[in-house]
């Protein structure tokens, strides 16, 4: 018999929460009454938290536990488990017990009415207002609008994914916040349901203030992939636009200076802005043809998932 | 001899540069060391000597399965060794140089490898060259080791043993193998150091190395490493996110350049001073055009990662309990 849900939680340093979290979720779903498996996956702890999520293997056969080579971050460790996982739908939670393993039925519920992204959204924030919730509400503001997808909490880690999209996402880098907006690339049919936040059960929060000047060139980035990735020419021919103008106006006040007496080489200053700004709106022009070699030549398959109906889980 | 199918505990590939005594040499320490131990396989990788093909008779691996890749001109120490993987049957990996043998003792240690470790290193100590050319390697490994965080002595004995997986997962083109460690070390092996004598022993025909003094490299030698160990420091910490970096550098050359433009037009209206006699103009729209086009290029590097996501495994499992 297939597994309906898979559940994917990473975890690092979390030698405090390991066992109350497997608990946890153990009740949860078997209140669901549905097939189910649990992946932990280590991420580089140096604690005693592998040889904890081992212990738990044993006791029950559907803990599956994947240990990586070091810690490769939150990312890199969902990806681990996106890999690995067998059931209908995938869903991520955190190792800190700051999600609350009660909310999985809500999720569960959305996606069998057809939903293939479900979001969590911490209404109720428990964390220090000026180091983690401000930044955070700036940044889903702007995820938000840059990606034209909307939710409200794109940092909340419990999410579920139908299998379908799962397997169509590759998470790399730091990209799990951006996940549902990737998702809506295929047409996926994403809502999002509050759920609860905890302060932490055990151990230290693993997150500062220094991730905010990454997430800003990752959101330029994802703007790009997000709208762009399909025909860069565009893009990049937008942006070379207003160089060539520029170019053409140095262009025009250099001709104008070098026929207009005195000619004592101000027109030179001209000429050689104008040279510098043609050169950027053509090199521009250039490498927006080069974009479409790549976005051409790559494998990411952009493909409209079947929609509603079409394949829900019976 | 062993069954072509059965699995090999250990291969081990020579790489041979330049026909040398020294081989000779190499085969004695691998006979010494593993012809009581489990079974092995020598792969000679003759990178374009020719010598490979007088050996193959002689039976050089004294009893253990023998095979030479003969290239037909010299590729260099990384392809040789990546031919020979693709070749190999063990599920341990032992590289060892022809010039400058190995002993016994040091085979031996290779062949430890095991536990914890994934990939074993020897590093080169005594005067294995003459003073200068320590000092060069020694300001290398340096500016090495910064720009990597990593504390690797020397890259560059050649004597090595690492686990089959270690090869599999890491790409070894250009000059990478002398950079294995420290990729390894980027996705999670553990990796040790161990000292090998410098020296080369008698009779191996490389004595002169070890009293050669003063040697300057060809500068292209110089650009070239310098250039790998740039290449290094991006590939570890933005090969996933190319616009951290690009983003960083490009904007730090659009701001000044932006905030000097600005500054000459609010002048020119203000004061009316003329923007053509000001050469710094000039500077300003340089200063423009290239962090734009810096930025545009970190774009480009997003969308080549993005668009084949699929083939990036951007984790390394250890282990997996089902």
């Amino acid at each position: 018999m297939d597994i309906e849900l898979s559940l994917v939680i990473p975890l690092w340093n979390e030698e405090g929460n390991a066992r109350l979290l497997y608990e946890r979720c153990r009740a949860a779903l078997e209140r669901l009454g549905r097939t189910w498996e649990l992946l932990l996956v280590d991420d580089g702890s140096t604690d005693r938290t592998w040889p904890i999520l081992a212990s738990l293997h044993r006791l029950d056969g559907r803990v599956r536990a994947i240990r990586l080579r070091r810690n490769f971050g939150q990312t890199a460790a969902l990806a681990a488990g996106f890999d690995h996982a067998r059931g209908l739908y995938v869903i991520t939670m955190d190792g800190d017990l700051q999600n609350d393993p009660d909310d999985i039925p809500a999720i569960v519920e959305q996606m069998d009415a057809g939903f293939q992204v479900v979001s969590g959204w911490r209404k109720d924030r428990k964390e220090n207002y000026l180091k983690r919730r401000l930044p955070s509400m700036v940044a889903n503001r702007l995820i938000s609008s840059l990606s034209g997808v909307a939710l409200h909490d794109y940092g909340c880690t419990l999410k579920g994914y139908r299998k379908d999209i799962a397997a169509r996402l590759h998470p790399y880098s730091d990209m799990h916040r951006f996940l549902p907006a990737l998702a809506s690339l295929s047409g996926a049919r994403y809502t999002e349901i509050p759920v609860k936040d905890h302060p932490r059960h055990s151990g230290a929060s693993k997150y500062g203030l220094s991730r905010v000047g990454k997430v800003f060139f990752d959101m330029i980035a994802l703007k790009l992939l997000l709208h762009f990735s399909t025909k860069p020419r565009y893009w990049f021919g937008y942006l070379a636009v207003p160089f060539g103008l520029l170019g053409a106006l140095f262009g025009i006040f250099a001709a104008v200076e070098a026929f207009a007496p005195p000619v004592d080489g101000p027109q030179v200053v001209f000429a050689g802005g104008s040279f510098l700004f043609f050169y950027l709106g053509f090199y521009l022009f250039t490498l927006g043809w080069m974009a479409e070699l790549i976005s051409a030549s790559g494998n990411f398959r952009y493909g409209r998932l079947a929609s509603g109906g079409g394949d829900e889980p019976s | 001899m062993t069954d072509k199918s059965s699995p090999l505990k250990l291969s081990v590939l020579i790489y041979l540069p330049r026909s040398t005594p020294g081989l000779a040499m190499v085969f004695d320490s691998v006979a010494e060391a593993l012809s009581d131990k489990e079974p092995y396989e020598i792969i000679l990788l003759d990178d374009g000597t020719g010598t490979g093909r007088e050996l193959a008779g002689d039976d050089p691996g004294k009893g253990a399965p023998f095979r030479v890749v003969r290239f037909g001109r010299r590729f260099g120490e990384s392809v040789a060794v990546d031919a020979g993987i693709r070749l190999a049957r063990g599920d341990t990996i032992l590289t060892l140089p022809a010039v400058r043998p190995p002993t016994a003792d040091e085979v031996r240690r290779l062949c430890s490898l095991g536990g914890d470790t994934d990939l074993l290193i020897g590093y080169r100590t005594g005067h294995w060259s003459g003073r200068f050319d320590r000092l060069q390697m020694k300001v290398f490994y340096g500016l090495t080791r910064r720009a990597t965080g990593t504390r690797f002595k020397d890259l560059s004995s050649g004597v090595r043993a690492f686990r089959r997986e270690v090869a599999e997962e890491i790409a070894l083109y250009g000059e990478m193998i002398r950079f294995l460690p420290i990729l390894a070390v980027g996705r999670g092996y553990a990796v040790e150091e161990f000292p090998v004598s410098g020296a080369a022993p008698p009779g191996s025909g490389d004595e002169e190395t070890a009293r050669r003094e003063s040697v300057l490299l060809a500068p292209g030698t110089y650009l070239n490493r310098l250039l790998d160990v740039l290449t290094l420091f991006f590939l570890l910490r933005f090969t996933r996110k190319p616009l951290r970096f690009f983003g960083a550098v490009g904007s730090t050359l659009l701001v000044p350049g932006l905030l000097l433009d600005v500054w000459l037009f609010l002048e020119r209206i203000i004061t009316g001073e003329p923007l053509a006699g000001r050469p710094i103009l000039l500077l300003g729209i340089l200063l423009t055009v290239l962090g734009v086009q810096t930025i545009s290029i970190g774009l480009i590097g997003e969308m080549i990662i993005f668009t084949h996501s699929r083939e990036i495994r951007d984790y390394s499992v250890r282990e997996v309990l089902e």
